[in-house]
């Protein structure tokens, strides 16, 4: 399909989402293809029986900007734009990151702040500490995804969403400890 | 964006309309703000956004409403063809430009976002390309042209986008339902920053 094509298929009316709701029309097919991905992963094998464990609901929303969020500790939701596919390589790496963030409510450390009434440094250092974590729980599942399962492609997801400095980071740790 | 705060009770009264899902809801009152502008080429309908600032970086939902309707800017063209369908959409050479830009930043594609270059200086990736793709940029761009026809209501735009790693000089052609069809193009700079005029460049 050349650019004009792609810019207009884009841009057509009709095109888009059924839902009169904010859950995303392919919200199943999202999560398949997440949840089965993330299983082939230790990490995200953990995260998938922790979701199980404490009664964890996935959802996909529709939204412009693809997010990981966890507003209460028992949902958690991935954001996909409406009326087109989410990569399962994409997926994938959003529910790692907000199964992780449902599980820092049972870390020491890492809840989320009970009032907004906290120092705002403290606000912020929570929070800082809080994606920190997130983000190593994602890569270690794109690490494992890649070196064990030999799935390269989500190293290229990875990348698109602006952490290949992680993960290279993370395979030079396994490196050095004799791992890979 | 001229955005007004909205107070709590009103607020509340959106939160309860818009963020119960079957599981859980989304936005909580007090950890939560909206706001709302005006859009230059709606009548009877407003921006109105959610912000929950319970968690870093907080999160954003963007409707566009009535006050007894909400449309969610879900990254698709329909809400947007949803209002001009009510009738709300009233385009004219002073809003045009205003809004092309809107319509590029609330739909994307499965290539990525559209960018509307409006200022090459303004543009978020710019600092990311090299000192001679930036000259290259600035010399190729031009101002934003706009012309009305008459026969069918439809505007007709000379613009410079950037998709999918691309830079192009492109004309728009923007029906007065507020659907847009990229008719002609030339590409201005590819990802790896050579230039070329012609047409149709993949």
């Amino acid at each position: 399909m050349d650019i004009l094509s792609k810019l207009n298929k884009g841009l057509k009316f009709g095109a888009g989402a059924a839902s009169g709701t904010l859950i995303h029309d392919n919200e199943s097919a999202i999560l398949d293809a997440a949840t089965q991905l993330l299983s082939k992963s230790a990490t995200g094998a953990k995260l998938l029986n922790f979701a199980a464990e404490n009664g964890i609901k996935m959802h996909v929303l529709r939204n412009k900007a693809e997010i990981a969020y966890n507003p209460a500790e028992s949902t958690v939701y991935i954001a996909a734009p409406a009326g087109l596919p989410m990569p399962g390589m994409r997926a994938v790496i959003h529910l790692a990151g907000a199964l992780r963030q449902a599980q820092q409510e049972t870390m020491e450390g890492l809840e989320r702040p009970k009032s907004a009434n906290i120092p705002q440094d403290q606000y912020v250092k929570t929070f800082v500490q809080k994606d920190k974590d997130a983000l190593f729980a994602q890569t270690c599942v794109v690490y494992e995804l890649s070196k064990v399962n030999g799935l390269s492609e989500i190293v290229d997801e990875y990348e698109a969403m602006g952490y290949l400095s992680l993960y290279k980071a993370y395979q030079e740790d396994m490196k050095s400890q004799g791992i890979e | 964006m001229n955005w007004q705060k909205l107070d709590r009770t009103e607020t509340a009264k959106i939160i309860q309309r818009v963020s119960n899902t079957q599981d859980g809801v989304l936005f909580s009152v007090g950890t939560s703000e909206a706001t709302a502008a005006p859009l230059p080429f709606y009548q009877g309908f407003m921006m109105v956004r959610l912000t929950n600032y319970a968690t870093l970086p907080s999160f954003t939902l963007d409707f566009l409403s009535d006050g007894s309707t909400f449309y969610l800017l879900d990254g698709s063209p329909d809400p947007l063809q949803k209002i001009a369908a009510r009738g709300a959409l009233h385009l004219n050479e002073r809003n045009i430009v205003e809004y092309v830009d809107f319509f590029f930043r609330h739909v994307t594609t499965e290539e990525g976002d559209i960018y509307l270059i409006r200022n090459p200086d303004e543009m978020p990736f710019m600092d990311s390309l090299s000192l001679d793709q930036q000259i290259q940029i600035r010399r190729a761009h031009t101002d934003i042209g706009v012309a009305y026809n008459r026969s069918d209501d439809s505007f007709m735009i000379q613009a410079d986008l950037y998709f999918a790693g691309v830079l192009l000089k492109a004309t728009l052609t923007v029906q007065a339902d507020g659907q847009i069809e990229v008719t002609n193009h030339a590409m201005l700079m590819a990802e790896s920053g050579g230039t070329n005029a012609n047409t149709g460049m993949r």
